[in-house]
Parts: structure tokens; sequence; C-alpha cells
């Protein structure tokens, strides 16, 4: 038989490595083993950049249904998905986006309740990880230490905010599509982005200094699926979307790499003034916000989640992949 | 299949329109049952429905029609409008049809002011349609220049359709917004050359003011001074600080809605008048929104029904001809135009088309003007033509009809495919300016 | 005029001026930026949300004054009954869909308030719910006005067959 699954995120094709993925990944290889090792067939129809579900509406939209398969980030979900954005709560880790990724999926292995709520809450099942790679700070104008970026508006979207409030910059919701015209303009004079985004989105005409603060790769992007639609497909096909769904994750963290380095490149070759932080100035900066993962973690508890336990079990993950903190966060 | 259902639902939504629905409740109905149709589920069709209903428009960007339909209504109502169009009347006296003219070049500044033609369209259907009307024009004639020159908001930077592209086709904003420039300038230019042929061939479309047959008083012309330069200085504070970096496109239109209800109170308008216009602003806002709501809701119905390999299928079974490839373009965007939003066009066809024409040699940059002049011509086109209906919700006059608006808009809508080809054909007019800019 | 039609005007005329409160709100922020390096916080999330709000505050009397967007195309060339049905089925479309979007909000307003939905972070955190309610209660008021359209069609009290009476009249302040 041949089935038809609609699969879509809110972020266009292109500059968004998750959704690139999900595309010329994802999407192909789910159709050529269908194809090949079974006999069925699989269509799909593909909705990216918003055009079936925004951005902030990918998983409602999963759960009831209109889209079959979507891939979101857990920080567009900050009240349904508030444990799942544990990197965020915690940066400095890992620069490496495999590293990251690993460590995320152990941390998911070790609380199955991250896992669950996806199916008993939102009827959905998690079929892999994806992330954003290495986070870095780009500004319209030069700094040099943390104290040039007092009350500097900065924008930013979710959960990384409060790593400048912390640092003492004044922090700007927003959203990646308005960030050009909002750095032209003056509305903030600095953006928190990764180097692919910062390059696909352009922001380096209007804000040239592009800082290697290295806030870490973060892994709270993940691919899911409508667990009815699951199940109404044959076992063997089952299987394999669940099996693409890991070779999803698996390969995140090189196709996260590839773009980190590419981004760097791109922004040299574009002109963009690249400099990087001194150790000190990190680890001061790390060292500020040394109460956010038990603030965080306590929040979580709060809500009744295993606040402090996925944030426990991620220190130690980051601890086990040989990476070294700048400063050594603890949750008690 | 879902490709079917597609056709199904199109063939019903002109048919609701024709018997008279509501525009957006036509569109609503359309794409609750497409999407019901498909999935077989009702939780999924309304929630489609209820998702977008929510989502469409709780962008900070959309804020700018509410606030431009308010400042376009202190202005006309305060007759500053007047003023300026008086003021034109009298030193463009040899000007056929100036005051259509003034229209244009009115809407080619406004358009270096906001990115969303929607808004221009509101604001001139309150600022010049007044005056034309009051003039004598004929209604069609002075209908379509303010439904076509709305156009040129999207072409001549900032433009939220510009940005959109660039971000799908990863080219550079900067360097489209300045590539959008000498287009926008021919094509206004265009549209002032045919105001002035066609009012050279048929006068009486638009008479000119009748010669004062008593001198203006020293308080008159003061006052009519007021309104003229508090006009152009409200122009200039709202450029000017776009340009400076003083304040993004979204937040000008704050500014010019505080700007115009200065120049309300210094002409004289006092609390009833105030009362009335923003009571009255506020009356054109809501079914444009509901219909920026629900042109979103069916542009889902397509995307889930597969509109986009059905759009690719049809490129696939097409051969090579490259004319015939740029006619099946452009013919699908002036389709989906009549039907829905710009911004989900975009979102639609862009990440097919591109690669299409970076295949056939066009360069990128003259793709994307050529596309959004091709996509703004649909935005005129009958039946759904969102300008059109825009204007026809905000034109204070209700013996307006929408045949008229559509009527008065066509040479304007062939007159953009036109500007489309020569961009096209020449593309150094949009690849120029931004190769020694960057 | 009836009382709905007056608590459409009323909740019109808020709207409204909420409308030129956001452009004080524009120009506060832009001006505490430019001059004092201290932008009002939250008028991000404060304009997107109020975008939608009164795009549903100001829906009621849009259909009370016939303000909704339609073609007259082919009723222009029908007898009146015939007219009189085709809006009636036209409003009975409209019921549908708002009662269809009353039945969605209704579900997502009450998750939201039940697990305290919110967006932004940090600072900055918007709750969902009241924009979510505002969308589900004029929902739920814009199928009655279609509904009390309809009665006003059948009973003759409609003027120029769109407008219901006193929708349209000017605003006096006392
Ligand atoms: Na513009
Ligand atoms: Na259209």
């Amino acid at each position: 038989d041949d089935f038809t699954l609609r699969i879509g995120a809110g972020h266009p094709n292109g500059p968004a490595v998750y959704v690139a993925d999900v595309a010329d990944f994802f999407v192909p290889e789910v159709v050529r083993r269908v194809e090949e090792e079974t006999d069925h067939t699989i269509t799909f129809v593909e909705g990216y950049g918003g055009s079936i579900a925004g951005v902030a509406e990918t998983l409602e939209s999963v759960e009831n249904g209109i889209l079959d398969i979507g891939a979101y980030c857990a920080c567009f979900e900050p009240a349904k998905l508030f444990l799942h954005n544990f990197p965020y709560y915690a940066p400095f880790g890992p620069q490496d986006s495999d590293q990251q990724i690993t460590a995320a999926r152990a941390v998911y292995d070790q609380v199955p309740w991250l896992e669950e709520q996806f199916t008993s809450e939102y009827g959905q099942v998690l079929l892999g990880l994806h992330g954003w790679d290495n986070y870095h700070l780009g500004t319209t104008d030069p700094w040099e230490t943390v104290d040039d970026l007092q009350g500097v508006k900065i924008g930013g979207a979710g959960p990384n905010l409060p790593w400048l409030e912390f640092a003492g910059a004044t922090p700007v919701q927003s959203t990646l599509p308005d960030g050009y015209l909002s750095l032209q303009t003056g509305v903030y004079n600095g953006w928190l982005m990764f180097p692919s985004a910062y390059l696909g989105f352009r922001f380096y005409e209007p804000a040239p200094y592009y800082t290697l603060i290295g806030f870490g790769a973060m892994g709270v992007n993940v691919l899911t699926m409508n667990e009815r639609s699951l199940n109404n497909l044959p076992e063997d096909v089952q299987t394999i979307i669940r099996e693409v769904g890991a070779a999803y994750e698996a390969q995140a963290g090189a196709s996260l790499n590839a773009r980190q380095a590419s981004g760097l490149t791109g922004l040299e070759e574009a002109g963009a003034t690249i400099s990087e932080i001194s150790a000190e100035v990190r680890s001061g900066w790390a060292e500020s916000l040394a109460s956010f993962p038990s603030q965080q973690a306590a929040e979580a508890d709060g809500r009744g989640m295993p606040g402090t336990e996925v944030m426990q079990a991620y220190l130690n993950a980051v601890g086990e992949t040989g990476y070294e903190w700048p400063y050594e966060y603890t949750v008690e | 299949m879902g490709g079917d259902i597609v056709l199904w639902m199109l063939g019903l939504l002109i048919l609701l329109i024709l018997l008279g629905t509501h525009i957006g409740v036509a569109l609503a109905v359309c794409s609750g049952l497409g999407v019901f149709l498909m999935l077989g589920s009702f939780e999924a069709a309304i929630s489609i429905l209820g998702n977008t209903a929510y989502e469409a428009v709780r962008k900070d960007v959309f804020v700018v029609i509410p606030l431009f339909v308010l400042m376009g209504d202190f202005i006309s109502r305060s007759g500053a409008a007047g003023d300026l169009y008086r003021i034109c009347d009298r030193t463009l006296k040899r000007l056929p049809g100036r005051l259509a003219i003034a229209t244009i070049a009115g809407n080619t500044v406004f358009a270096a002011v906001t990115g969303v033609s929607i808004a221009a369209a509101a604001a001139f259907s309150r600022i010049a349609y007044p005056e034309m009307k009051r003039a004598g024009y004929k209604r069609t004639f002075a209908l379509g220049a303010v439904a076509g020159s709305a156009c040129l908001g999207m072409l001549i930077p900032p433009s939220v359709l510009l940005i959109v592209w660039a971000i799908l086709t990863e080219l550079s904003v900067g360097a489209l917004f300045i590539a959008g420039i000498i287009p926008g300038v021919i094509l206004a230019l265009m549209f002032a050359a045919y105001v002035i042929i066609s009012v050279a061939h048929k006068p009486e479309i638009a008479p000119s003011f009748k010669a004062e047959l008593v001198p203006l008083t020293r308080a008159e012309i003061r006052s009519e001074l007021i309104g003229g330069l508090g006009i152009l200085g409200l122009i200039m504070l709202v450029i000017g600080g776009i340009w400076q970096g003083f304040f993004t496109p979204t937040e000008a239109a704050g500014f010019g809605a505080i700007g115009a209800f200065i120049i309300g109170l210094i002409k004289g308008m006092r609390g009833a008048e105030i009362l009335d216009a923003i009571y009255q602003a506020g009356r054109t806002t809501a079914p444009i929104m509901f219909l920026l709501i629900t042109a979103q809701m069916y542009s889902r119905l397509l995307a889930i029904g597969g509109a986009v390999p059905f759009i690719q299928g049809l490129f696939f079974n097409l051969g090579a001809e490259p004319w015939m490839i740029i006619a099946l373009m452009m013919v699908i965007w002036i389709i989906l135009g009549m039907l829905v939003d710009s911004v989900s066009i975009i979102l639609l066809t862009v990440p097919i088309f591109a690669p299409i024409a970076a295949v056939l040699g066009i360069d990128q940059v003259a793709f994307a003007i050529f596309g959004i002049l091709v996509i703004e011509a649909g935005l005129l086109t009958p039946p759904f033509g969102l300008l059109v209906y825009t204007v026809k919700g905000a034109v204070p006059d209700p013996s307006v009809t929408l045949g008229e608006i559509f009527i008065g808009s066509t040479p304007y809508f062939v007159l953009i495919l036109l500007a489309a080809l020569i961009v096209l054909f020449i593309p150094s007019l949009a690849t120029w300016l931004p190769s020694i800019m960057f | 005029m009836g009382v709905p039609i007056k608590l459409s005007r009323g909740i019109h005329l808020i709207s409204a001026f909420w409308t030129m409160a956001l452009a004080l709100l524009i120009f506060a922020d832009v001006m505490g930026r430019q001059l004092f390096g201290a932008p009002v916080p939250g008028t991000k999330e404060i304009l997107q949300n109020s975008v939608v709000s009164i795009a549903f505050l100001q829906l009621p009397l849009a259909i009370y004054s016939g303000s909704m967007l339609r073609t007259s195309v082919f009723a222009d060339a029908v007898p009146a009954l015939f007219r009189r049905i085709l809006r009636t089925i036209s409003a009975l479309l409209g019921i549908g869909v708002f009662i269809a979007l009353v039945w969605s909000t209704s579900d997502s307003f009450i998750d939201a308030y039940r697990i305290g939905e919110y967006e932004g972070e940090g600072s900055l955190r918007v709750p969902t719910w009241p924009v979510r309610g505002a969308v589900l209660v004029m929902s739920a008021f814009t199928a009655f006005a279609y509904l009390h359209m309809i009665v006003l069609d059948w009973r003759g009290k409609l003027q120029n067959e769109i407008e219901a009476p006193g929708a349209m009249a000017p605003v006096h302040i006392h």
C-alpha cells in the first residue's frame, strides 16, 4: 500500500539544520528504505517554514493529527516542554554538537519521564533528537569585557535570554525573521546566535562583530510522530521510521558541527569581524550563572517535573563525555 | 487524494464567494471542511481553525494595519489631506490627472515607510479617495489609483515580503532591499505615465478644481499650509526615522498615528471628531484582519493537501522550454494571489521556484523582484484580490462596489506584470544597485 | 438599538482606544530606548498579543454594521426573498465557523490556563491564556451576532439589508 504522511516544521528548510536534515536525510531515507525493504511505499507531504504549523504550533499540530510528523525546538514550548530545555539551563557546556547530543541522549535514557511526557501528555512518540550548534554573540559594535555589555540591548529567542540578564545586558525577546531590521534600526544591538543562522539570516550585515563565546551546543530539538499515525502503519514500516529517526539523531551532531564550521568560514568570507573571548572572561560569565541550573531545577520540581534529577543527570552526562566546564555547576 | 479535495474546496470557495458569503467565512469553511475530508478528523479540522485564529496575526508587524488606518483617518478627517491635494492641484496646474499622480507619488513615498501593502491601501483609501471624489474624478479611475499603487510598498524597502524571500533563498536582505528600488521607481513612473496618457485622452475622468472665485484669505492660506506642510513633515519624520535607524517600520506606524493626531489637533479637531475618527478607524480593521487570518487557514489547507508536490509535478511534466516554465510560474502566482496572502504564497512556492529559476540561469535577485511583482499583481485579481477587498473595506463610501475597484485596477495589474517582465529581461535593473553597494 | 448591539459598540470603542494606546506605547518605547537606553520592557509581547485581541474585539460590530467583506455581484441580480435566503445561509456558515472557533479555542484556553502556558523567558514571560480567552469569548459573541442578524433580517429590521439598527450611528460623548 501507499501511505501518505504529512511532515512539517516551523523553520524553513535551509538556514535551520534540524529542518534541512529532515528534508534531505529523514524524508528520502524513509522513502528509500520503505520502498526497498517492504511491500509498501510512503509519500510525504512536506510543509516547512510554517506553511502548515509555526514553530510554536508544531507540538500541538502533531498532537491533534494535522501533522503526522513534526520537527520543533523545545525552546518554543517553554511551558509544555520546560524541562526538555535542560541544556539551556547549564550553558557553557559541550562546544561540540556531537558531544552535546550524546549527553542529551544519555539524560533521556536515564530519565524516561522526558520521553514518556511526549506520549502521555501530547499523544506523540519521540523519534529522535537534534539541536542547535554552538551559540555565540554577534553585535553591531565591538566590545572587550562583559562590563561593556552592561545595559546593551541584545535580542534572543527563548530560554537563552537569562544568560544575558545574568551578564547585565538587556534581553529583548525577538524572532529570527525580525532580527535583521531590528539590528539595522537599533531596536537591539546584538543577537545570541549560532554561526549557521547568523550567516543564513544575514545578521552580519547590520551586526558585523561576531564574538566566539561558546555558550555551547544545545540538544533541544525533537522529531516526533503522532502516536495513532505511527500505530496505523504496518509493523515493518513502523520499525523503519523509528530506525531512521534514530539515524537522524545519530547524524545530527556531525551535521551541526559541519554547519558550525561552514558558518564561521562563511561569516569570515562575508567580512564579519570574528574574535574570541579569553578563558577568564568565559569562566567569569559561566560563574555569574552559578545559581541558574539549581534555580531552573527547583522551578521544574515545583511544577511536578523531575527537575533536579534531570539537571544532575545532565551535568554527569557532560562529565562523562570528557568535556571540562569553564565553571563546575552543581545542583543541590 | 489531497489534490482532488483541494480542487473541490476551490470550487466551493468560489461558489460561496459569488453567493455573497462573507469572504473570511467562506475561506474558513472551505479550510475546515477540506482538512476534515482529507484527514477524516473533526478534531484536526477545528483545531486548524483555532490555531490559525490565534497565531496568524499574532506578530507585531501586523500592528501597522490598525495604526496606519488610524493615521489615515486623522489625516483625512482633519482636512489636512484635502489641503495637500489642493496645493498639488494648484501647483501642478498643467499636469493631467494630478490628484491621481499625487496619490501614486504619495504611495511611493509611503512605500518607503511601510512593508505591508494592505496598510498602504487602507491608509490611502481614507486619505486620497475622498479628495479625488470631491474633485469629480471618475470613481473607477480614482479607486484604481489607490489599489494599484499600494503594490509599491512591497518593492521599495522595507518590505516584509522581501525579508521572507531572502530568508528562504539565503539571499542578502540588504541587497534585495536595494534591488527593489529601481524597479519600484520605474513602476511608479509607469503608473504616472498611464494616468497622464489616459487623462489626456479623456479629460472628463479627472477634472481639476475650479479656480476659486474669491481669492483665499490669509487665514485660509495659513490653514492650508499647516495641513500640507504637516503631512510632509510627518512623512519626513517617519521615513527619516527609519532610514536614520531611529525606529523600525512597525514603530513608524505608531509615530505616524501620533503625528497625524497632532496635525488633527492643530487643524482644529476636537473631542467628538477625534472620538469618531478613532471609532471609525477601528471599524475598518477587523474585517481586514479577519481576511488575513482566514487566508492563512486556506494556505494551510493548500499545504496539507499537497499543493507543493502538485506544483512540482506540473513542472516535471512540462519539458524544458524556459518561457513555458516562467509562464507557468506566473500563472500559479496569480492564481494563488487570488486566494491567499502574499507571505503564504512565498512560503508555498519560493522553495520550489527559486532553484528552478537558478537552473534556467536567471539571476536570483532579479528573480526575487520579478516574483514579488507578479505576486502583488495577484492581489488585484478577482475573485478574492486582497488589496481590492482592503480598499473596499477602508473607503469611506459605502456605494463603492468591488467591481468598480477591480475594473479600475486592471490597468495597474497589466502594468505590474509588464514591469515584472521588464525586470526579467533586463535583470540589471534589479542587480545593478546592489552590485555597486555590496 | 438592542442590548447586544450596544455591547458590541462598547467593546469596539474599548478596542479602538486600545489601538491609540498602542501608538502611545510605541512612542514611549522608542523614546525610552533612544534617549535613555531603556526601552519599555515587554513592548513586543504587548503589541503582538494586542493585535489579535483587537481584531477579535471588533468582530461583532463588524457583523452588525455590515462591514464584513463580501461581493454582491450575484445577490444584486436576484429577487429580495432569494437575497434574504442567501444572507441567512451566509450567516449560518458564519455561526458554524465561530462555533468551531469556540470549540477548539476553549480546549487550548483551558490547557493554557491549567499548565500556566506562557511564552518568552526570563523577565519577559507572558501568559497566553488572556489572549486565548479573548478569542474564545469574542468568537462566542460573534457567533451570537450572526444569529441575531438572522433574526433581525427575518423581522425586517435591517437597514440596506446589511446593517443592524443603530450599529453605524455616530458616537456621542456626554
Ligand atoms: Na516598503
Ligand atoms: Na489575493
